[in-house]
């Protein structure tokens, strides 16, 4: 947009806000005008009337925007799959439905007749079957575990998927037929039904009895066979274990299959309450990883780190792997099993001997982030047993015996084996993606965080980010990694692009043109579009936020500078 | 009964316009701004 069109606009806002002032002023006068001509009633009907309108007002004010309920808004390719995979769905969905002489097992049996649709009387098919979600998270599991590409982008690549999830997946529907006779004064009429009486789906494995009833009412009645008994055979749990193990060819592992099964499981229900893209995909799997870099490290926690890495050599992305891996940066964890607790998840039995030796004190330091991280840091160091050269850290052994120490599993590095992973791949997800600047080369600042006179509104209040100019066109590359969480029009802030890690939101405010999709992952230095003055400006600039996770729609904003300036 | 009526006419006409604002607001999307 020109600085003309901003101008435009403005002018257009006070034209609005002297009209509405105008308003309200001939609102008064016509009030009193209707009070002197038909007394007090009328004046009592249009008061009422008016405070009803505020009421409404009120309500739609404090209704919350369509995209905040998900978080996010699915992008168009997001839907094209999910368009594709629940047409696909539906077509597997009645592949497997079988008429058989009777009650029984039958599964996986596919004599008889295929009827080719779903026919149980009581709708219980239907209920039972497979929705798009169910195709479509496991195939988007997949995709994340390509660290190189995004697969999501490749659409050749998600269809041929999604069919063969949902060919693998499909449920069996074994059905009888059965009648309903209806009876009455002028003779009876009979209806041919059908009653399932197996089902073998993800949602479990179920058999149906049925035993015959009459029903009278009147001079009527009506015999049909109703439900006697279901029995639950299992869950499904088994059909997805298997499906997953033929889904993933080169899963070989069981810790491996399990794992993807209860993420796929997590997946399917998030997707089925329409959750479009969540957190999940941030737990666990390569994706985490991914979007690691060290903007994710809380910047109140950084100095410890730094003052640890004095202290004991261990190097900030070290620890800052260990603590992601063992509290996600939650100061207040406490693991239940174990009563480990605090940032570095210390054990309670040796925390008075280690917090007493290295100057802290055993109670009241607990929770102390400072303790945490120093004490943490100090008894890793004890573990690995002497200095490492961090320019190589991934072949010494050291640093893995003392891993396998740190996390609890004493001399079995074997067994720690996919704790000591998790570590190593957080930290050197950690030491491989720095913070990047978010405009290269435009390094002033017009505008801080904090409270300032507003260029635009005229009015007092908080700048929840800060301000770099540069010309219009201007590359912005992200500053973290992430997931894209939104890219579009949004408001006054113009064309925005928000990145989420596991700690923040970042924000890229007034954008001319935008690079990403939403649900794409970023890597500090990828280009995501360009400086420009959309919504509320008034010059071509960037405005880059950050805000913390989990907070409001409109707080939780901190200084990004915080983020920006560390080394 | 007069102050009743009044009060009665005044909810119609205010939650007619109130619905009919909220709905045409919904519509334009007005409001969904947030700087």
């Amino acid at each position: 947009m020109t600085r003309r069109q901003d101008v435009a606009k403005a002018l257009a806002k006070y034209a609005a806000r002297k009209a509405a002032k105008a308003a309200v002023k001939l609102g008064v006068k016509a009030v009193a005008a209707a009070v002197a001509a038909f007394g007090w009633p009328l004046a009592l009907v249009l008061l009422v009337a008016v405070l009803i309108v505020t009421v409404f007002g009120g309500l739609y004010a404090a209704m919350p925007g369509s995209g905040l309920l998900t978080g996010a808004t699915p992008s168009e390719l997001d839907k094209e799959y999910r368009d594709y995979a629940a047409e696909t769905v539906q077509r597997w969905n009645v592949e497997e439905t079988w008429l058989v002489p009777g009650e029984g097992s039958y599964y996986p049996n596919t004599g008889g007749a295929r009827l080719g649709r779903f026919v149980d009387r009581f709708g219980r098919d239907a209920a039972l079957a497979n929705t798009w979600a169910d195709a479509y998270a496991p195939v988007l599991l997949k995709s994340s575990r390509d660290e190189q590409n995004d697969k999501m982008q490749d659409k050749d690549w998600v269809k041929d998927e999604i069919d063969d999830a949902a060919k693998k997946q499909r449920p069996w529907f074994y059905y009888k037929e059965s009648k309903v006779i209806y009876s009455g004064p002028d003779g009876s009429d009979e209806e041919t039904v059908y009653l399932l009486v197996e089902a073998y789906t993800l949602r479990g494995h179920r058999q149906y009895e049925y035993e015959w009833v009459t029903e009278s009412s009147g001079n009527g009645s009506v015999t049909y066979e109703k439900l006697k008994r279901e029995t639950i055979l299992n869950d499904g749990t088994e059909y997805l274990r298997q499906f997953t193990a033929e889904f993933y060819r080169d899963m070989d592992n069981d810790s491996d299959i399990e794992l993807a099964v209860s993420m796929t499981r997590q997946a399917q229900q998030a997707f089925n309450e329409r959750k479009e893209w969540l957190d999940w995909l941030l737990a666990e799997g390569k994706t985490y990883y991914r979007s690691l870099s060290t903007a994710a490290i809380p910047p109140e926690y950084f100095g410890f780190l730094q003052e640890a890495e004095e202290k004991t050599g261990i190097p900030v992305w070290f620890l800052a792997g260990i603590i992601t891996t063992e509290s996600s940066w939650n100061p207040l964890a406490v693991n239940e099993r174990t009563g480990c607790f605090g940032l570095t998840q210390l054990h309670p039995d040796y925390w008075p001997q280690w917090t007493q030796r290295y100057g802290f004190d055993p109670d009241k330091d607990m929770l102390n982030p400072r303790a945490q991280i120093l004490v943490g840091a100090y008894v890793l160091r004890d573990y690995i047993g002497g200095s490492v050269d961090w320019e190589n850290w991934k072949g010494d052994s050291r640093v893995k015996a003392g891993l396998a120490r740190y996390g609890g599993y004493g001399e079995d590095v074997q067994a720690a084996e996919k704790y000591i992973s998790r570590v190593v791949r957080a930290a050197a997800a950690f030491a491989l993606r720095d913070v990047i600047w978010p405009v290269p080369r435009y390094t002033a600042i017009t505008s801080r965080y904090g409270m300032r006179l507003h260029p635009v509104f005229g009015v007092w209040r908080i700048h929840t980010g800060i301000d770099i100019p540069a010309p219009e066109g201007t590359d912005v590359v992200s500053v973290s990694g992430g997931v894209v969480v939104q890219a579009g029009e949004n408001g006054a802030w113009g064309n925005e692009v928000r990145v989420q890690d596991i700690s923040h939101i970042y924000q890229y405010a007034h954008l001319s043109q935008i690079d990403v999709q939403v649900g794409q992952m970023v890597t500090p230095g990828q280009k995501i579009g360009e400086v420009g003055s959309t919504g509320a400006s008034t010059g071509p600039h960037l405005h880059f936020g950050v805000k913390v996770i989990g907070s409001g729609e409109d707080v939780g904003w901190i200084d990004p500078e915080l983020i920006l300036r560390r080394w | 009964m007069m102050l009743l009526a009044a009060f009665a006419a005044g909810c119609f006409i205010g939650g007619f316009f109130g619905i009919l604002i909220m709905a045409l607001c919904m519509m334009a999307k007005i409001g969904d701004v947030e700087e």
